[in-house]
């Protein structure tokens, strides 16, 4: 028997992991007005990462997260490049390509089969009050509040990160007083690929994956973005927080095959809610 | 302060040369404009719409690039070509741009738009902070907003707050598109109280307007552009806004004008 308590705490920690996996594609949306269709591809592939290190040099996945930083924000800067930078249309078709490109490249890599990762600290929980929290969830989400949290103070406190809000506001403004806005854009859209990457090293952590998992990372960042909104990093908070909340309630009052029924209804909700859909929260970007 | 040492003498003079420039491939906006904005002094550029006035500050300011001619900095024997310089390492030049409009970032507070303004000092964290103070001391209105959204102030104040942040660098030359646009008069005339300001602490100003009988009235040099290319430029006694505006828009406006500056 699971207590109020518990199901709660368990959709908070799943909602701050859930809130790292989409941060990328919400801030490049609302930075740049980039969609990044390739968000759940590259996602995955943080996970299959963790996995590698795991085993071939016995590295932890919270050390593979932070190795992934620079590794994938490599490859961010390289579809930056090749794909968004001169892209008109915001790198949309582009980045649908890079998406089946990148998938197909995945399974010849990774094959189709299902991973896990199983680490110390896989099967224990801590109880408490009644409570039984896994342990895996409290480390995950443990990781992905450190890294929200330096997230949003280098956004607030430095000058680069004031420099990004600038360029999300008024991209000519922050030109004309001297930031060089298109190095700032490539450096925005690689970051959004390795915070993607770093989501998926904490999400390998809890749920088994494979590359065809990638259209359903890539349909929760969506409903983290049109749920929340862009413009601040706290607008991803809320729309991961309610996504795992809504998972973690349903988990308890459905049979685990409606689940996921009700997750995409949440998306089909935030559709009919947000009339126009993406286009409207690109709206409310500050 | 270095205002006092561009008012002994050595400021920032800038000009343009011969320059030829387009947004789209063979139909140029200016057509062999040359422009000299003498250091110290409020040079005002004057033409009908559509006559590529604004245009010569998007070339000045670095936005657009002259597809032929020359844009130069003066300081003393020092000549400088700038006009390959982009336009986000301007600032470190000493020029700044306050746009046609809204340029404030309206979800940022008033100190973290002052602080962008910091920008080409932000590696020196006293420098950028006393840069902002200094701005904070000059406009004390400001301080009392300082943590509020730019976009809950009102239009007044989101141009002092422009204009702050313009001034945040220590621009040596300051180039300002129609100030007065779309702002109440009496915001519209600080606006023109602050240019002849930031001329007698020694700046160089480049004013692009349409309202001609403020421009005038702080100008020390005038040039009127017509289709792209130099019409008329002289000191600015030399002209006067009936005159001007006859010759674009013909005798019935020039009367209302003339009406007003009585």
């Amino acid at each position: 028997m699971s207590t109020a308590g518990q199901v709660i705490i368990i959709g908070v920690l799943l909602g701050l992991i859930y809130t790292l996996a989409a941060l990328g594609m919400q801030v490049t949306l609302g930075v740049l007005g980039v969609l990044n269709l390739a968000h759940g591809v590259i996602v995955i592939a943080g996970a299959m990462f963790a996995w590698d290190l795991l085993h071939a040099w016995h590295i932890t996945p919270l050390i593979s997260a932070v190795i992934a930083l620079p590794v994938f924000f490599a490859v961010g800067l390289v579809l930056y490049w090749v794909v968004v930078r001169r892209a008109r249309d915001g790198g949309l078709l582009g980045l649908f390509g890079a998406m089946i490109a990148l998938q197909s490249v995945a399974i010849l890599i990774w094959t189709t089969d299902s991973r896990s990762i199983t680490v110390s600290y896989t099967n224990s929980s801590v109880r408490f009050g009644g409570m039984v929290i896994p342990a895996d969830y409290l480390v995950a989400a443990a990781a992905a509040a450190v890294i929200l949290g330096v997230i949003y103070a280098a956004l607030r406190f430095t000058m680069s990160g004031r420099a990004v809000q600038a360029l999300a506001q008024d991209a000519e403004s922050a030109r004309i007083l001297g930031v060089n806005v298109d190095r700032y854009a490539a450096v925005v859209f690689a970051l959004g690929i390795a915070v993607a990457a770093m989501g998926g090293v904490l999400l390998a952590d809890i749920f088994p994956f494979s590359v065809q998992g990638a259209s359903q990372w890539l349909a929760f960042a969506f409903i983290v973005v049109l749920v929340g909104g862009t413009g601040r990093v706290v607008n991803a908070l809320v729309g991961g927080l309610v996504l795992g909340l809504a998972q973690s309630v349903f988990d308890q009052v459905l049979p685990l095959q409606y689940v996921n029924v009700v997750v995409y209804g949440l998306l089909a909700v935030g559709l009919i809610v947000r009339g126009s859909g993406l286009a409207a929260v690109k709206e409310r970007a500050l | 302060m270095t205002a006092n040492a561009r008012v002994t003498g050595d400021g920032t003079a800038i000009r343009m040369r011969d320059v030829c420039a387009e947004y789209h491939r063979g139909q140029p906006i200016l057509d062999g404009l040359s422009i000299s904005a003498p250091a110290g002094e409020v040079t005002v550029i004057l033409g009908p719409n559509g006559s590529g006035k604004s245009t010569v500050l998007k070339v000045l300011a670095g936005l657009l690039r002259p597809t032929s001619g020359q844009v130069e900095l003066t300081r003393g024997p020092t000549v400088t070509d700038i006009s390959k310089v982009p336009a986000h390492e301007r600032p470190g030049y000493k020029v700044a741009y306050l746009p046609q409009g809204h340029s404030v970032f309206p979800a940022m507070s008033v100190h973290d738009n002052l602080m962008l303004g910091a920008w080409p000092v932000r590696r020196n964290r006293r420098a950028a902070a006393k840069a902002v103070a200094a701005v904070y001391d000059r406009y004390p209105a400001l301080r009392k907003v300082r943590r509020r959204p730019a976009a809950s102030l009102s239009g007044g104040q989101q141009r002092i707050v422009e204009v702050g942040r313009l001034l945040v660098p220590d621009p040596d030359v300051v180039l300002v598109d129609e100030p007065s646009a779309g702002v109440a008069p009496a915001i519209a005339a600080l606006m023109y109280e602050e240019l002849a300001r930031m001329r007698d602490e020694g700046r160089t100003v480049v004013l692009v307007d349409q309202d001609v009988r403020p421009a005038l009235e702080i100008a020390d040099t005038v040039y009127t552009v017509r289709s792209g290319r130099n019409d008329a430029h002289g000191p600015a006694a030399d002209f006067s806004a009936a005159g001007v505006v006859r010759e674009w828009l013909g005798e019935p406006a020039a009367r209302s004008v003339r009406r007003e500056g009585q």
